[in-house]
């Protein structure tokens, strides 16, 4: 490891860590920080009702420089190895929302109705880290556009950073079982 | 009852479908309707949407015709097996214990259960769930319990359907036709291109991961193959990724002006064609990609590696700009290599498989599953979005045609084989492979399952020694 270039070594450690975050709930505590787990759910809360009401540009105020959004196509890939539907840092995360805003985005206009379900929000103080915090919730989205319905599921894995002006999103991950079987382009999906 | 079909010389009675060579063609004679539906410069609106001429499909040209089933790279080890289809009948693409690659169809000969619901794994013998029979990965069958119990064993075919396998440097293409073309005469001068697209990796090598991405839209399998050598669609239907590009000051690929841009389509026979961008590109592949995730690091790392990063690497990270069509599931697109799937006539699965080159800095295949997922969010959806609205138009039953005619007679240079060299606009692909599928869905083709001979299998043999040890017990 040691003698790998530095850029190198830092993309394979965010990919693993990124694996590390999902591996996390399989051990993380049934009894999760109840109090961190209210903390933050304005945040998860607000993320959704912030992309349903296509406040985008808000909505990317609330990410870290170092972002990182992923969604792979099965919950035991790693993004070192496996080809995945989203795999974004902050500048393609912003590419996103130009797109959202973009009226040649043909897939896209007319837009979308969309509701996003948050639940079963829970947290934990990251080891090692005195900002980070995991937290795992589960979503339920319903997708209107031009007449037809687009449903999808799934668990939401973000890691949210306390900052002097509240929480950040330092990244998120999506494991959705409809991703894997096939289903209809995501091409919305933030 | 066996009657001969006037039209195949074939016997087409039930009874004759029996037998474990049987050589059947099905289906009706469709000689004058496709002669109505495809003519020189249009197509009827129900070559898209008609659910029968569907099913027709799903025997004649996802069946009988030379398909793309997968790759030898995702069953590198004996045992190892990805599950596949061709059409709708479910393949195992295993590879046997002798190191061959035989593509089994996942159907119990005992009652049909599939065998292996698993997309991929890897297994000694395939045994089937539901009462016992075991297969082995060549298809024999090896065991089933309680054997004293069947009084036809030697007559009914019981080892495994296959269909006919033939790889073409590691490309796996199947057939159930009982005497298909061979596959080099199948591809024809598309064989060259293929080979240039495998050759542009480092010791030929290469890598398609066994998981794709799955996408579903609602409209014809033929709406992609319309699409994929359409070179005018990328300014209009791409608008927004061309204008996301400009954002970042790259003129993507698809940014160029189709009335004067050099790139250039070929039919190659068969309804396969190619579309060479690279004349249009002359800073290369790369040079037509926004800065990507993780881009910057990589580029270092490279750097520090090996100083100056020659642009063959560069290139490598992205496709060649060649896009290959092989009729009719293979697409490459970049280092994708896309497998269109029909549902129905109007809804298909897209299969995105990533091609990883092997010998190379790890950094390039770092890069390479980046620069994929960047159209797959940023330029298919709008595509699909294409396919969706035509099949909806499509269904004004009043309007029966569909316009190919561009660049017929306006462009198009054809040669002595009737091969047709355009310009990015013309619509010469989708007259061509129209012309192949008009050829295949004519008339019913004679079809046969592949099987290991019944009396090869040890476990048959066993029983064979076992009955004649009883009779010469009997007898003494």
């Amino acid at each position: 490891m040691t003698d790998q270039p530095i850029g190198l070594s830092k993309t394979l450690a965010l990919y693993d860590s990124l694996v590390a975050d999902v591996a996390f709930l399989d051990t993380a505590p049934v009894m999760a920080d109840a109090a961190l787990a209210v903390e933050v759910a304005p945040t998860l809360v607000g993320e959704a009702r912030l992309l349903d009401r296509r406040q985008f540009d808000t909505w990317f105020e609330l990410w870290s420089e170092d972002a990182a959004f992923w969604i792979p196509l099965h919950q035991d890939h790693h993004p070192a190895r496996d080809q995945g539907l989203v795999m974004d840092d902050h500048r393609r995360l912003r590419e996103r929302v130009w797109r959202m805003h973009d009226t040649s985005a043909w897939a896209l206009v007319p837009h979308a109705q969309i509701a996003r379900m948050v639940g079963g929000i829970e947290a934990w103080p990251l080891p090692g880290s005195d900002t980070d915090v995991l937290t795992a919730s589960t979503i339920s989205i319903t997708h209107e556009r031009t007449g037809k319905l687009t449903l999808l599921a799934g668990r939401q894995i973000h890691r949210l950073r306390r900052t002097e002006t509240g929480w950040k999103i330092a990244r998120k991950i999506m494991l959705c079982p409809a991703i894997t079987a096939g289903m209809p382009h995501l091409g919305w999906i933030l | 009852m066996c009657k001969k079909d006037p039209e195949t010389n074939l016997e087409r009675d039930i009874s004759d479908s029996l037998r474990p060579d049987a050589v059947v063609a099905r289906g009706p004679d469709l000689t004058e309707e496709v002669e109505h539906l495809i003519r020189k410069d249009v197509v009827h609106r129900r070559v898209y949407t008609d659910p029968a001429l569907f099913e027709v499909e799903m025997d004649r040209i996802f069946g009988a015709t030379w398909c793309y089933i997968g790759h030898e790279s995702e069953v590198p080890e004996p045992g190892d097996f990805v599950r596949k289809r061709l059409g709708k009948r479910q393949i195992i693409l295993v590879r046997t214990r002798k190191g061959e690659i035989r593509g089994l169809l996942n159907r119990c000969s005992h009652r049909g259960t599939t065998l292996v619901g698993e997309e991929e794994g890897c297994a000694k013998r395939f045994t089937c769930p539901y009462h016992g029979w075991a297969f082995d990965l060549d298809g024999h069958l090896q065991s089933l319990p309680v054997a004293d119990s069947y009084s036809k064993l030697y007559e009914r075919p019981f080892d495994l359907g296959q269909i006919k396998v033939v790889s073409h440097r590691g490309f796996v293409f199947g057939t159930l036709a009982a005497d298909p073309m061979t596959l080099d005469e199948w591809l024809g001068p598309a064989k060259l291109w293929l080979d240039e697209h495998i050759d542009r990796h480092p010791g030929a090598s290469i890598r398609v991961l066994k998981a794709p991405i799955k996408q579903t839209y609602n409209a014809n399998w033929k709406m992609a193959w319309d699409n994929a050598a359409d070179g005018i669609h990328a300014t209009f239907a791409h608008r927004s990724y061309n204008l996301l590009g400009k954002e970042a000051e790259t003129d993507t690929i698809l940014s160029r002006n189709p009335a004067v841009s050099p790139m250039v389509g070929y039919t190659l026979g068969h309804g396969h064609c190619v579309v060479d961008q690279r004349p249009g590109i002359p800073d290369g592949p790369w040079s037509t990609m926004r800065p990507l995730p993780t881009r910057e690091d990589l580029e270092a790392s490279l750097k520090e590696k090996g100083g100056d990063i020659p642009r063959e690497t560069w290139d490598l990270m992205t496709g060649n700009m060649v896009n290959l069509n092989i009729f009719p599931n293979l697409i490459f697109v970049g280092n994708q290599i896309v497998v269109p799937e029909p549902i129905a006539a109007n809804k298909t699965l897209m299969n995105y498989y990533l091609v990883m080159a092997d010998e190379t800095p790890e950094e390039v295949n770092l890069m390479r599953m980046r620069v994929d997922e960047d159209f797959m969010s940023f330029g298919i959806p709008d595509d699909f979005e294409m396919f969706e609205r035509v099949q909806e138009g499509l269904e004004t039953i009043e309007e029966e045609w569909v316009d190919v005619s561009r660049g017929d007679d306006a462009g198009d240079v054809v040669d002595e084989y009737g091969l047709a060299t355009g310009d990015l606009a013309s619509e010469a692909p989708i007259r061509h492979y129209m012309q192949e599928w008009k050829r295949i869905m004519a008339k019913p083709i004679p079809t046969t399952i592949r099987r290991a001979r019944i009396e090869d299998s040890k476990f048959m043999k066993a029983q064979k020694r076992k009955a004649e040890a009883a009779k010469a017990s009997a007898q003494a």
